[in-house]
């Protein structure tokens, strides 16, 4: 090589900074075809319509139901470990920061699920996702689970129900507590077993659900494990976890102070 | 001179008062230099009024000398009847509250902003209408974001079943985001219904309704146990466009006002100083 030549100077890559759009500006945002910041609309949560809103109850509309439909899939690590109560054989508690859903781009989730020591007693938990970039802070939505035993993989219970928890943050928070008032948030929606209930509430001679109730919230959601071949040390177990929430979130819409939700 | 010739504009800058020190706190009874509510209210209009701040110009009512937007739409009549209902003989909280615990209950409010109307939810609606503003404040805290939505029912003369128990009224959410409060996550959230006037139809945009307070407010209204008391009434008045935002069935302007009582505990704000 002549080292008398002039190296030429690699090109500089250029960067030009964005501007990354406000989460409220588009979600949750209206269903408005024409506008800016449509919601995404979650597939396969017309199951839920029945229950949430059975006949002899007001009935959504499409729209409404799109509007209302929620979906979120994250990914991170569990671990396994013993029951915080006697009614408890063993508590998986799981937490990632990769997820997103259709009601937040970003959100981080912790959950815990509590498989029971009686036979015949339903799963029961909670799911927490944290949403991010949105402008008020404190945003969470929180989830209620529970479900029937039946459906474990390596022991670990794959498919629960959820109902949307009043004590969710800010955006999410369930309201209505004066008007219509709590006594209308039925607290049946699921049996003894933790299957749904047959008939669901609201319908007639069941304790009636308004649709007023802009907490309501149901769904279903799925967990797939990847257990690790060496579990963490002090774990009963541990591995990755795929998490996918689908289904119904009755949000006021008026939450939110720069949400121009325009229906 | 700016490098083009032209004169630079001068911009003074001042340092905006807390919220919290001011307001959400108790008028102190014996400590001195106390004052009522509205006299504060006036005095802060007043250093407003000589720094040209013109965010209320637009609330103020003409011909009121003080230039007290918040003094003016205030009807003790309303104040009174909402006492009533929330302290009453036959109320769910019987009791007689003082009249300094009435001042520091008072609430008024006024936003200046826009609305939309789109299609209803659910099919015992006529509508969905959606207010919103940036412009306005109350005087529990200077400045505040509004959000609102309302659901007119779609037959007002339905009559209510166990499955449908508002089916003949239109319901609805106001969220009132505070600002220049030192907490954040301060929202004040009141649920809204009223009774469509006789001979209105599915699509007249309601003007009078009630409000309750809603306990799951949040930050400096968070409602503790024996703090949950809120009622109040509120009226809009709608501007509607010629030309309606695209997607909608109609958009304008609205000024929003409310008045009413909230049993705030004054507990949950950080630097609210309660003398008793």
């Amino acid at each position: 090589m002549n080292i008398f030549e002039i190296k030429k100077k690699p090109k500089r890559k250029r960067s030009t900074p964005v501007l990354e759009r406000l989460e409220t500006r588009d979600l949750p945002a209206s269903l408005g075809p024409n506008l800016p910041g449509n919601h995404t609309i979650a597939r396969d949560v017309a199951q839920f319509v029945p229950l949430l809103y059975p006949p002899g109850t007001p009935q959504p509309t499409p729209g409404e139901v799109a509007r209302e439909s929620f979906v979120a899939i994250g990914e991170g690590v569990y671990t396994v470990g013993p029951g915080a109560f006697n009614t408890q054989a063993y508590s998986i508690h799981g937490y990632g920061k990769s997820a997103s859903s259709n009601m937040s781009r970003k959100a981080r989730f912790q959950y815990v699920v509590n498989e029971p020591s009686t036979p015949g007693a339903p799963v029961t938990g909670l799911m927490h996702f944290l949403v991010a970039n949105f402008l008020s802070s404190g945003g969470s939505i929180i989830l209620d689970l529970q479900g029937p035993t039946g459906t474990e993989v390596h022991g670990l219970p794959t498919r629960l129900y959820w109902v949307h928890d009043a004590t969710s943050g800010t955006t999410f928070t369930g309201v209505g507590t004066n008007l219509p008032g709590f006594n209308y948030f039925p607290s049946n929606y699921f049996n003894a077993k933790g299957t749904p209930a047959n008939p669901p509430p609201g319908s007639p001679g069941v304790p009636p659900s308004s649709v007023d109730n802009w907490n309501l919230g149901l769904g279903e959601a799925t967990f797939k494990y990847v257990p690790d071949k060496h579990p963490l040390p002090r774990t009963l177990g541990s591995g990755k976890v795929y998490v996918v929430f689908r289904g119904l979130i009755n949000n006021s819409g008026a939450q939110n102070p720069i949400d121009k939700n325009y229906m | 001179m700016a490098s083009n010739g032209r004169k630079r504009k001068e911009a003074r800058l001042f340092v905006e008062d807390l919220e919290a020190r001011e307001m959400l706190s108790a008028a102190p009874i014996a400590a001195p230099g106390a004052r009522s509510a509205a006299a504060e209210v006036a005095s802060i209009r007043t250093v407003e009024a000589a720094r040209g701040d013109r965010r209320f110009a637009s609330t103020r009512t003409s011909g009121d000398p003080s230039g007290n937007p918040f003094e003016k739409f205030v009807n003790p009549n309303v104040i009174a009847y909402f006492e009533n209902l929330l302290y009453g003989p036959n109320s769910a909280t019987p009791m007689t509250p003082s009249a300094a615990s009435l001042q520091r209950q008072l609430f008024t409010g006024r936003w200046i902003g826009q609305y939309t109307i789109g299609p209803p939810r659910f099919n015992d609606r006529a509508s969905t209408i959606h207010l919103w503003a940036v412009s306005g404040g109350s005087n529990q805290f200077h400045k505040g974001k509004f959000n609102m939505v309302l659901f007119p029912p779609a037959d007002p003369n339905a009559v209510p079943n166990p499955g449908d128990p508002f089916v003949n009224q239109t319901t609805g959410l106001a969220t009132m985001f505070t600002q220049n409060n030192l907490q954040t996550g301060g929202m004040l959230i009141v649920d809204i219904n009223g009774q469509p006037k006789p001979g209105d139809s599915p699509n007249t945009l309601p003007t009078d309704l009630t409000w309750t307070f809603d306990s799951s407010s949040a930050g400096p209204y968070t409602a503790p146990t024996g703090f949950t008391q809120g009622a109040g009434s509120l009226n809009i008045e709608y501007k509607p466009s010629h030309r309606p935002v695209p997607g909608t069935e109609g958009s304008g302007k609205m000024i929003v006002t409310f008045q009413g009582l909230i049993n705030y505990s004054f507990l949950i704000s950080s630097v609210a100083k309660v003398y008793s």
